[in-house]
């Protein structure tokens, strides 16, 4: 048939043809989107009220950073750097020093005497977590910190530390696992 | 008691139920296209967010008035006045009640109602213009073209009410359904006539473009157009605007109901004479319940499409209204009025 396929319906009987033409073909269809939207209303909406409900988080969530220690108080970070390498968004800044016999802070040759991560930049990703030879830095699942100026977002070493002596919050309590 | 004094109580009543009215719409599509779309809607101010529309309008009055540089002073402060008054008079010829509940009981108050809809294109069309804004001006230029164009349409569907009833006075028309009295069970509304299918049809698509809902929103395609015609508009302004839409589809609601649905007139299934004593004074009120009631089945009607149809194209308006809806209206009046002459000639 000549013209055949240039326009919707073109090859159709005459009847399918009035059809779409007098519109009945789209009153169906919008009869059709009718009866789905209203499906919908008794629904369970998906939203959660944030302040009141807190969300469900996943076993493995990721959250604030934390400094571990061992079980005789020394620090296990030895300030090698490695998680500022592995860190994608550069957020973390190190900086070691010899530890000496009168100022012992972790068992091997150095500690990290500035241990800073700037948390705005952060992602979260965990990267760090997997490339610390020493198991010292680990994740909370803490995630509702939120400050008035960029500068309190940077957490310094004091504040990473695990039972940390005059730390504003024992990182022990953020619930990691 | 002293007739201009009683039309100032009544049209002050009308007008405070409106805007209550209108609130409550705000309040209720939210809602409502909150829970098809899974949310919650809002709920932060007042009982289940009860309160979300008197904070909405708090923060609105209380946000900056910008007028813009080069913009038509005394015409951008008409416009938005002129959009709300003529949103909010085109009430008044509406019958909610037996006779008495009534602003203005005039004898062509569907010709009323067509001039008024017809005039509330100026609103939108001024302060587009009036703006001194490309995007305000292109939204102003699409809302006269369309509002023009389903006028005819809307006006169309409504002759063929006018030659059923064979009158203009929406009283008139009303209290025609209950001379007819009903088809066996069914209420002897407008919409049991088979030949007013397509007019009713016609009506309700032509008053969403009249009204500039979805899916006929072009005016103030948000994708497009920033906000259309009120692009920029602010604080009480806005307000008004927002308000006058929301108040012309309480009105082309009404109207629907009183040309198609009966007006006040219930079911019938239920005699009010046989209420018990303490009960007299419902039957009083009772019509102006059973009309609003049905006002609201088309006011939530008009928030369920809303949720469901995306907005056309504006080819596909124009080809719908002049292509589709103008020779339907047209077939349908001269079908009906083949079909009166031949009752009056034969039957």
């Amino acid at each position: 048939m000549a013209g055949e396929g240039a326009r919707p319906g073109g090859g159709a009987s005459w009847l399918a043809r009035l059809w779409r033409a007098t519109g009945g073909h789209a009153a169906v269809q919008i009869a059709r989107g009718m009866l789905t939207t209203i499906k919908h209303v008794p629904k369970r909406p998906v939203t959660v009220s944030y302040p009141e409900v807190k969300p469900e988080l996943g076993s493995r969530w990721k959250g604030l950073h934390y400094l571990a220690r061992y079980e005789n108080g020394l620090e296990r970070c030895v300030g090698c750097s490695l998680c500022a390498l592995a860190c994608p968004a550069h957020c973390i800044t190190v900086v070691a020093a010899e530890n000496r016999d009168d100022a012992r802070f972790s068992p091997g040759e150095r500690y990290a005497r500035v241990y800073d991560i700037d948390e705005l930049r952060c992602i979260f990703c965990g990267l760090c977590v997997l490339a610390c030879p020493e198991d010292a830095i680990r994740m909370t699942r803490k995630y509702d910190f939120a400050y008035s100026t960029r500068e309190q977002f940077v957490y310094h070493k004091e504040q990473l530390l695990e039972r940390a002596p005059g730390a504003a919050e024992d990182p022990s309590a953020w619930g990691y696992d | 008691m002293n007739p201009v004094l009683l039309a100032i109580i009544k049209a002050a009543v009308v007008v405070f139920f409106n805007l209550n009215l209108v609130a409550l719409m705000v309040y209720l599509e939210r809602k409502l296209v909150g829970r098809i779309q899974h949310r919650v809607g809002p709920n932060r101010a007042g009982p289940f967010g009860l309160l979300q529309p008197m904070a909405d309008i708090v923060k609105l009055i209380l946000k900056e008035d910008v007028t813009p540089r080069g913009a038509d002073r005394w015409i951008y402060g008409l416009a938005p006045i002129l959009a709300a008054t003529l949103a909010f008079i085109g009430y008044a010829p509406i019958p909610f009640g037996p006779p008495g509940w009534q602003v203005a009981d005039i004898n062509v108050g569907l010709l009323y109602m067509l001039m008024i809809s017809s005039l509330t294109v100026y609103g939108v069309m001024l302060g587009g213009w009036a703006s001194n804004s490309k995007y305000s001006l292109l939204g102003a230029l699409r809302s006269s073209a369309q509002m023009i164009s389903y006028e005819l349409g809307l006006a169309g569907a409504v002759v063929a009410v006018v030659m059923v009833s064979g009158t203009l006075d929406l009283r008139s028309i009303v209290d025609d359904f209950q001379a007819q009295g009903g088809l066996g069970w069914l209420p002897g509304w407008n919409i049991a006539s088979p030949l007013l299918w397509p007019s009713f049809i016609v009506f309700s698509i032509c008053a969403y473009a009249e009204l500039n809902r979805v899916p006929f929103d072009l005016p103030e395609a948000e994708g497009e157009l920033g906000a259309g015609f009120h692009t920029e508009y602010s604080s009480g302004r806005f307000a008004m605007f927002f308000m006058a839409e929301y108040a012309g589809l309480a009105t082309m609601s009404a109207l629907a109901v009183t040309l198609y649905f009966g007006g006040w007139s219930g079911l019938g299934w239920f005699d009010l004479d046989r209420l018990p004593a303490w009960l007299g004074w419902y039957s009083t009120i009772a019509p102006t319940v059973i009309f609003f009631t049905k006002q609201m089945v088309f006011m939530v009607g008009a928030i369920w499409v809303r949720a469901t149809l995306p907005r056309m194209r504006y080819d596909q308006l124009m080809n719908l209204g002049w292509k589709v809806l103008i020779p339907v209206a047209t077939a349908n009046l001269v079908a009906l009025a083949l079909f009166e002459a031949a009752s009056q000639r034969w039957f």
